[in-house]
């Protein structure tokens, strides 16, 4: 097909304004799907997202649209709904050459609106807003219009209004979508290059590969090579979602479709990586790509370690599905063997973790979540570690850099004051606010990645009675003044308790958690001080006194079994805990420090 | 049914520990429950019940085999809530039944020990005709359950008697020219104060008894004490008063001239209490009685608790045992190290291996280096035993044996 008749284009959304809802009437209204047989949200394949309501994995729909005695080949990629999959995000939308941005017409403009549209204007897409959900009675679709304006510097009068819902308005979308998205520029005859935009793992084909043709033109039975890994393959199938699959002999420059080329793992494939012909092999890359970058971990451990080979095969059947998550296995000294794992953002971990319990049926006990730090070493070489267990010594640090990240937060305006409180407890530094219309305001805090990791957006809900939003994508990593705080019992370091904490609030932070052991910790028939350290100096200090009493008064011949089954009793509770310089410790007080912070 | 529970008894017969040369007596009736008391006992029985249980002890004691008994015990319950003609009933069958005389075995037992046989008595009912039934059976030790001679404590532990009583019972006893008196003191009652607690112990010192036992309470959460305490009616004295209270009592009653031989128990020297110094020797007895448990041959058998259900077992001549243990080797070498561990002597560490088979500085190397280095534990003149300062964390140093 023509170039001039392809549009390439994307929905982007805040969670819930209605993105599936739209593509599914997209595919209705131009006859990919009969409307009497319609699954709602056709495009969501998994249960998961469809209860969270939010996308995890891009997939790209072709569908025909006449407009003006023209039939047009219509691409709509589907990109994942929040920015932890921000790299996901980006490579779909270089897929594309515009966006259409989606607003509730009720909620109006949130967090994850500006970070979408912002993200797609870096990517020069055109953006045609659109302000869905007219059809709701709490619907304020102009000032919603020109919340956008303010927002984004997109003219109130180019929103198209719809209601996905009933239809009205769609019409008006797809015409929107051919005349001002404009088409590819592409070269059916230079040497192939297509953009591997997303990949999923299926168990009958393997890996299939979406891609976006960018020049020449990919083949059935063509010898391929991805640039990045150096990997080849022989193209084996080729072909459209309209939504059913459609097998084509060819993806000619500007299309979108799909590829299965026997490729095994989705560890074997790179998304952003290009794909050349292996006979024209010289040509460049496309720009951008880069490997995805775990920015949160925590630990996973079964709470039965007798499930810890279900658990390990868990992991591995994610991992086949989402090659973005990392996971090796760690054995701490208490809970015993589990894994670190590390995901792109919060909400990554939580989609894993629960598709984790839900799909092995292991009940887990996850630590609290924890960010990775760079540090310099006095010889000048820098390590990254992403668990205080892979940290060098503090005396080796000439300088350690932690995760910085820029955060915009939508909030109605009486919030400001205690969100700003908020945003200084967390360490937050000031960038600058934008009102978006007389009640809404956008506050643009940079924080520390490990402030914001851990109940930040619970905090952030409570201070706006749930109206806020937020969203953040990675600066880069900046020197602090960290340190490394040791937890001592009896005067012994408990290395599972370590932690990385900026020096300001160590001591408060040792303090919560010496306050949490002394409550877990049975007393000892010896007095037992619990202390947190920086290297020699002791910054906080607890006591836990010892056993006053504990004696059966009575013992005679009735008694023995009883007597003896407890103190069996106590010994059964004694060994499962444990032994930390002579101090019995038992799993609770472990888990009550490391699933909080 | 009667051939399995005769063959049931037959393979009761000790086996290694030789015959059993003490016994246990349950006598299942109170006049009123105590309010702490989580014991097995029937409140305001018929006398036809009573009637029926004494004759089935004297059924099941009947398969027993004759052999001389060194120490006889009947305890409860209270025993002296039975009618004067049925105590002298059960008291006298004993006695009739079992030779209480010096073991034949054993003649070169020094002064030859007369056997010992107590009676616990509630000082609540306690009259002459009572005392004659015990007298003219030979009970030659009686039991006191003073409890306390204060009202207020008394009226906390739910007791039936009075502190005039519990004097009046002593009086009696003493004025009989019974040779060996115990009393029965309790500490750590809600509401309870120290000045209190030591006036108790001076009372118990005046009385000159031989012997006392005294225990911290334990509130139980299914008695009416653990409820009123759970509903928080009444609380519970804390762990230090707790710890207090029992060293005040140790100072106390060595002061008086009194050894303190187990955690609970002190006796004028010579005095103590043989039939209990058994169980925490883990050597076997005999047992007869509802909810009794008996210990012979390695079998520790504990009899239904019902008093009913007993007396038709027995009369069907079915077994009255409702639950039995047997312990392995290592186990119940355990079991003996921490029973031993209660007196205040320890155990003997020949004595330990030739009854049980195992080395106890070897298998408890572990726990007794521990222990010795807090200062809880001490190893002496061929003893394991537990320090003065280990008496009110016993359970923390035991736990480590078991």
């Amino acid at each position: 097909m023509r170039p001039g008749l392809i549009r390439n284009f994307c929905i982007i959304a805040h969670i819930d304004h209605g993105k599936s809802t739209l593509a599914d009437r997209i595919l209705e209204l131009t006859g990919a799907v009969d409307a009497r047989k319609r699954k709602d949200q056709i495009l969501d394949a998994m249960d998961l997202e469809r209860e969270r309501g939010i996308t995890i994995k891009a997939s790209a729909v072709t569908v025909d649209y006449e407009h003006d005695g023209e039939r047009y080949m219509l691409n709509l990629i589907d990109t994942p709904g929040h920015v932890d999959f921000h790299y996901e995000v980006s490579r779909a939308l270089t897929a594309c050459e515009g966006a259409l941005l989606v607003v509730d017409a009720s909620q109006g403009v949130e967090a994850q609106t500006v970070a979408n549209a912002y993200m797609a204007m870096e990517h020069d897409l055109h953006l045609v807003p659109v302000i869905n959900k007219i059809d709701l009675p709490s619907a304020r679709p102009e000032d919603v219009a020109l919340e956008v304006e303010h927002a984004l510097a997109l003219s109130s009068n180019d929103c198209v209004f719809c209601s996905a819902k009933t239809g009205e308005g769609v019409a008006d979308l797809l015409r929107a979508v051919v005349t001002k998205v404009p088409p590819p520029q592409a070269d059916s005859e230079a040497p192939l290059r297509a953009l591997i935009f997303d990949a999923e793992y299926n168990d009958y084909r393997g890996v299939i590969i979406y891609v976006r043709v960018f020049d020449g033109t990919l083949r059935k039975g063509q010898r391929v090579r991805m640039m990045g890994t150096g990997h080849q393959y022989e193209v084996q199938e080729l072909g459209k979602f309209r939504p059913e699959p459609q097998v084509h002999a060819e993806l000619a420059a500007g299309e979108v479709g799909y590829c299965v080329a026997n490729i095994k793992t989705l560890d074997d494939v790179n998304i952003g990586d290009t794909v050349a012909e292996v006979a024209r092999a010289d040509v460049e890359a496309l720009p951008g790509y880069r490997p995805p970058q775990q920015m949160v971990f925590c630990d996973i451990y079964p709470t039965a370690s007798t499930d810890y080979s279900k658990l390990r095969d868990a992991l591995e059947r994610l991992h086949l599905n989402d090659a973005s998550f990392t996971f090796r296995a760690r054995n701490n000294e208490v809970l015993g063997f589990g894994f670190s794992c590390g995901f792109l953002g919060l909400l990554h971990m939580d989609i894993i973790q629960e598709r984790l319990e839900r799909e092995s049926g292991v009940d887990l006990v996850q630590t609290a979540p924890t960010t990775s730090y760079e540090v310099v070493l006095h010889g000048g070489q820098v390590v990254r570690a992403d668990t205080p267990s892979d940290m060098p010594p503090m005396a080796e640090w000439q300088e350690i850099r932690e995760p910085l990240v820029r955060c915009n937060m939508i909030i109605p305006l009486e919030s400001i004051g205690s969100v700003m409180k908020l945003s200084e407890q967390r360490r937050g530094a000031y960038v600058r606010q934008e009102h978006l219309g007389p009640t809404r305001v956008m506050l643009v805090v940079d924080f520390p990645l490990a402030d914001i990791i851990y109940d930040f957006y619970d905090k952030l809900k409570s201070a706006t009675r749930g109206y806020g939003t937020m969203d953040y994508e990675l600066l880069g990593y900046r020197a602090a003044d960290l340190v490394m705080v040791d937890v001592l019992i009896n005067g012994k370091p408990a290395a599972a308790l370590s932690f990385v904490s900026h020096r300001s609030t160590a001591e408060d932070r040792g303090r919560r958690i010496l306050m949490r052991l002394k409550k877990e910790i049975p007393r000892h028939l010896f007095v037992v001080p619990l202390q947190a350290a920086i290297g020699a100096r002791i910054i906080a200090r607890e006591t836990i006194s010892a056993v006053r009493k504990n004696v059966t008064a009575k013992c005679y011949g009735g008694d023995v079994s009883r007597k003896r089954k407890l103190l069996e009793k106590q010994k059964e509770g004694k060994k499962r805990m444990k032994s930390i310089g002579n101090v019995d410790v038992p799993q609770a007080a472990f888990l009550s420090v490391l699933e909080n912070q | 049914m009667e051939k399995k529970a005769d063959q049931n008894r037959a393979r009761a017969e000790p086996a290694d520990a030789g015959t059993p040369q003490s016994l246990y007596v349950h006598v299942p009736f109170c006049v009123r429950k105590c309010g702490y008391c989580d014991f097995y006992s029937l409140a305001g029985a018929t006398q036809d019940l009573m009637r029926a249980y004494v004759a089935a002890v004297e059924q099941e004691g009947g398969a027993l085999p004759e052999t001389p008994l060194r120490t006889l015990y009947v305890g409860g319950g209270t025993p002296t809530a039975l009618p004067p003609p049925l105590l002298r009933r059960l008291l006298d069958g004993l006695r009739r039944r079992f030779t209480l005389g010096r073991p034949p075995a054993t003649p070169s037992v020094p002064g030859g020990e007369a056997p010992e046989f107590t009676v616990e008595a509630n000082p609540g009912v306690l009259d002459d005709a009572l005392l004659d039934a015990m007298q003219d059976a030979g009970v030659n030790r009686v039991s006191l359950g003073v409890q306390s001679f204060h009202p207020e404590t008394l009226a906390t532990l739910g007791r039936i008697h009075g502190p005039d009583q519990a004097l009046r019972a002593l009086d009696l006893l003493r004025r009989r020219g019974t040779r060996h008196v115990s009393l029965d003191l309790m500490f750590a009652v809600p509401g309870q104060t120290l000045d209190q607690w030591l006036s108790d112990l001076r009372a118990a010192v005046a009385s000159d008894v031989e012997h006392m036992s005294v225990y911290g309470l334990a509130i139980e959460p299914h008695t009416p004490l653990g409820r009123r305490v759970a509903a928080g009616d009444l609380a519970p004295l804390p762990d230090e008063a707790y710890a207090e209270m029992q060293m005040a009592t140790r100072q106390a009653l060595l002061a008086a001239g009194y050894e303190h031989y187990e955690l609970s128990n002190f006796a004028r020297p010579g005095r103590r209490c043989r039939h209990n110094l058994t169980y925490w020797h883990n050597r076997s007895y005999f047992a007869l009685g509802p909810a009794a448990t008996s210990y012979v041959g390695g079998l520790r058998e504990t009899r239904i608790a019902d008093v009913a259900e007993y007396v038709r077992r027995i009369q069907a001549g079915s077994s009255p045992v409702a639950e039995t243990e047997r312990l392995a080797g290592e186990r119940r070498a355990r079991e003996t190290a921490i029973l031993g561990l209660r007196l205040l002597e320890g155990f003997d560490v020949a004595a330990f291996e030739r009854q049980t088979g195992f080395a106890p500085l070897h298998l408890f190397a572990e726990p007794i280096a521990r222990h010795r280095g807090l200062g809880l534990l001490e190893v002496a003149d061929g003893h394991v035993r537990l320090t003065p300062a280990a008496l009110p964390v016993a359970d923390s140093v035991l736990a480590d044996f078991v």
